[in-house]
């Protein structure tokens, strides 16, 4: 029998630059699909920018003092064009300014977004892991269970929420959250589908290792990257659920300013005014076209199979 | 060491659905294991051969009971192992053993070696500096380099991963492996390596090996004794001497004349028109349908009709 032969290794492999995301690259090779997408970097940029408005918006929101900025009513002149001196994007009906308004209407979109994706995500991946792995009766019922729920209107859920709790923005977190888990449970049953077919997953159940060890270890961490692609579209689809919610009432009341909130009182104005309606609307417009290119680029990263060429 | 066979499997059957009606219930199934029965003595080798689709590896997967057979039992070390409760599962799973066959989907591209070959090690009873020596100890076994325990799948060879995978399994202290296919997505150099080194870890640690292939050339150099499998059920089974000297059933001569290369006449009938084909090679069905070559019975052949095999699937 012949020695090992070690040449045959390749001699200095880039051990540390192989992380969890996709194996066999190094970072450079695995961001270059990204970057050479100049949506998907745009869409980075728009997506981390509003993340800091975001941020800002959140620090006026909740540092003592400084909420004066959105909400009080000192006299000043209402329905200030934009660019008006002392006030970028102008004041509303109320003299309020609108640029602090936006910032932290921002915030309420993208926490309710991430608020509603990181709820839906975990009880969605639980229950499309179980479906999956289980297979049999036990697949049958949680899929029926999606189905049903999937087949709810947000906006009749919503109503129901605000009915049983009081409107504002928890009733309609939990509303998104109750029909968006059934979106990601699909997709991560119809993956733990197919990984459990997966011959590495058929060694670890011979060597003995339970089932949630086996979901632990080796499911959850080769579904990560759909799921992080997954998250940004649906944060996405959850703004703009939250701001059509905002829109007829159902979402955060004032004072707490929501873009959908906005949209809907400039409505009033839209003719002689349309600013107070539009810049809202650009926000959102903004924050969605910036998440979804972003997703595109992560799928670019995640899934070679679908890179453009 | 005690006269019972390592392993002993009787009558085990396995239907898959293949449809079902408005209510749920299999309307129609394909037998991809039929009523076999088998053993495996200590120490030796038995191989499992066939074509694609004749069952073999589905056997392998009822025997270490990754799967749930329809119907028949499994006796592995004095242990039933269909009517193990879960504590006893966990002690069949560290004596049987599986490698299979593709070894770029046998690992898990995300598991550097280290936690690849450790995975089946119990998490107590030993200390972290143990674990690292025990998985050094088995890389070595293998024959892999100490350094592949900081590396990825991916940066490995297809032989190296076919080693880490038979180190994951060796890690349990197995003493009855199930090879699927171990060598048949390696490319001819790598085979006799990896060939080589499940013989020598046999000889170690007195290994039983459920050898499965296809190729006839590899199973000459494995086995001790030889079942093929066709159409789901054992049609001949016999020292390995025996059967490549003396092959009595049709499908074990096509099989053997098409060395190295399998060129079968005629196309393997799909499980589906299962029932059509075993008719038409006019075999018997039931497992008293195997029967003792004349002057050798240890060399058992499934009745056949000659005419009808001819008809089935032509002369080569």
């Amino acid at each position: 029998m012949t020695a090992f032969d070690s040449s045959s290794l390749p001699p200095e492999a880039p051990i540390e630059a192989v992380v969890a995301v996709a194996p066999g690259l190094t970072w450079g090779e695995r961001l270059a699909p990204f970057l050479a997408n100049k949506l998907a970097v745009l869409g980075a940029f728009l997506t981390f920018f509003f993340l800091v408005v975001a941020c800002i918006g959140a620090a006026i929101m909740f540092v003592p003092g400084w909420s004066d900025l959105y909400i009080d009513q000192r006299l000043r002149e209402t329905l200030l064009r934009p660019l008006s001196p002392g006030f970028p994007l102008g004041t509303d009906q109320f003299g309020r300014d609108m640029m602090w308004r936006i910032a932290a209407g921002t915030a309420v979109s993208l926490f309710t977004g991430l608020a509603v994706t990181i709820i839906s995500m975990f009880f969605g991946m639980i229950l499309g892991a179980l479906a999956g792995y289980a297979g049999g009766i036990v697949d049958r019922v949680i899929s029926a269970f999606i189905d049903l729920v999937w087949g709810f209107p947000v906006i009749l859920v919503a109503v129901i929420f605000v009915g049983a709790l009081k409107p504002g923005l928890t009733a309609v977190i939990l509303a998104i959250s109750v029909v968006n888990w059934a979106g990601f449970a699909r997709i991560v049953r119809a993956q733990v589908i197919s990984l459990k077919e997966r011959a590495f997953i058929e060694a670890a159940r011979a060597l003995g290792v339970p089932s949630w060890k086996i979901i632990v270890r080796h499911l959850v961490p080769n579904m990560l990257g759909t799921s992080l692609v997954m998250a940004s579209y649906y944060i996405a689809v959850t703004v703009i659920a939250e701001a059509g919610l905002a829109f007829i009432g159902l979402g955060a009341q004032p004072p707490t300013p929501s873009l959908g909130q906005m949209i809907s009182e400039g409505r009033n104005f839209l003719y002689v005014n349309p600013w107070v309606a539009i810049l809202p609307g650009m926000t959102i417009a903004l924050i969605v076209l910036g998440l979804n290119t972003l997703g595109d680029g992560l799928r670019d990263i995640f899934d070679p199979h679908l890179r453009r060429s | 060491m005690s006269t019972e066979p390592l392993l002993t499997v009787n009558n085990l059957v396995k239907r898959f659905p293949v449809a079902t009606d408005f209510f749920g219930r299999s309307t129609a199934f394909v037998s991809a294991v039929d009523d076999v029965s088998l053993q495996v003595q200590r120490g030796e080798t038995l191989a499992l051969v066939g074509e694609s689709g004749s069952g073999k590896s589905t056997l392998a997967r009822l025997v270490l009971r990754l799967i749930e057979p329809t119907s028949g039992s499994v006796r592995f070390d004095g242990q039933d192992v269909l009517g193990s409760n879960k504590g006893q599962m966990q002690e069949f799973r560290r004596k049987a053993q599986i490698i299979f066959q593709d070894p770029f989907e046998s690992l898990d591209p995300r598991m550097k070696g280290e936690v690849i070959v450790a995975e089946g090690m119990p998490d107590s009873g030993r200390s972290k500096s143990e674990r690292k020596a025990r998985v050094a100890e088995l890389l070595d076994l293998v024959q892999l380099p100490a350094d592949a325990a900081r590396r990825f799948p991916h940066e490995f060879s297809g032989g190296q991963r076919q080693r880490l995978s038979i180190a994951r399994a060796l890690a349990v202290d197995p003493i009855f492996v199930v090879a699927d296919e171990p060598v048949s997505a390696l490319d001819v150099s790598m085979q006799s390596q990896i060939l080589n080194l499940m013989r020598d870890l046999q000889d170690r640690l007195g290994l039983t090996y459920l050898f499965i292939s296809h190729d006839m050339s590899v199973i000459r150099h494995m086995a001790d004794r030889v079942a093929v499998m066709y159409l789901g059920q054992i049609v001949e089974i016999g020292p390995a001497v025996e059967v490549f000297s003396n092959p009595v059933h049709p499908y074990t001569q096509t099989l053997l004349s098409a060395v190295p290369s399998l060129i079968v006449g005629g196309t393997p009938p799909t499980l589906l028109d299962y029932e059509a084909a075993r008719a038409a090679i006019g075999a018997c069905t039931g497992s008293g349908s195997l029967q003792a070559v004349s002057g050798q019975p240890d060399h058992m052949v499934a009745c056949f009709g000659e005419d009808a095999w001819v008809r089935h699937r032509g002369r080569m």
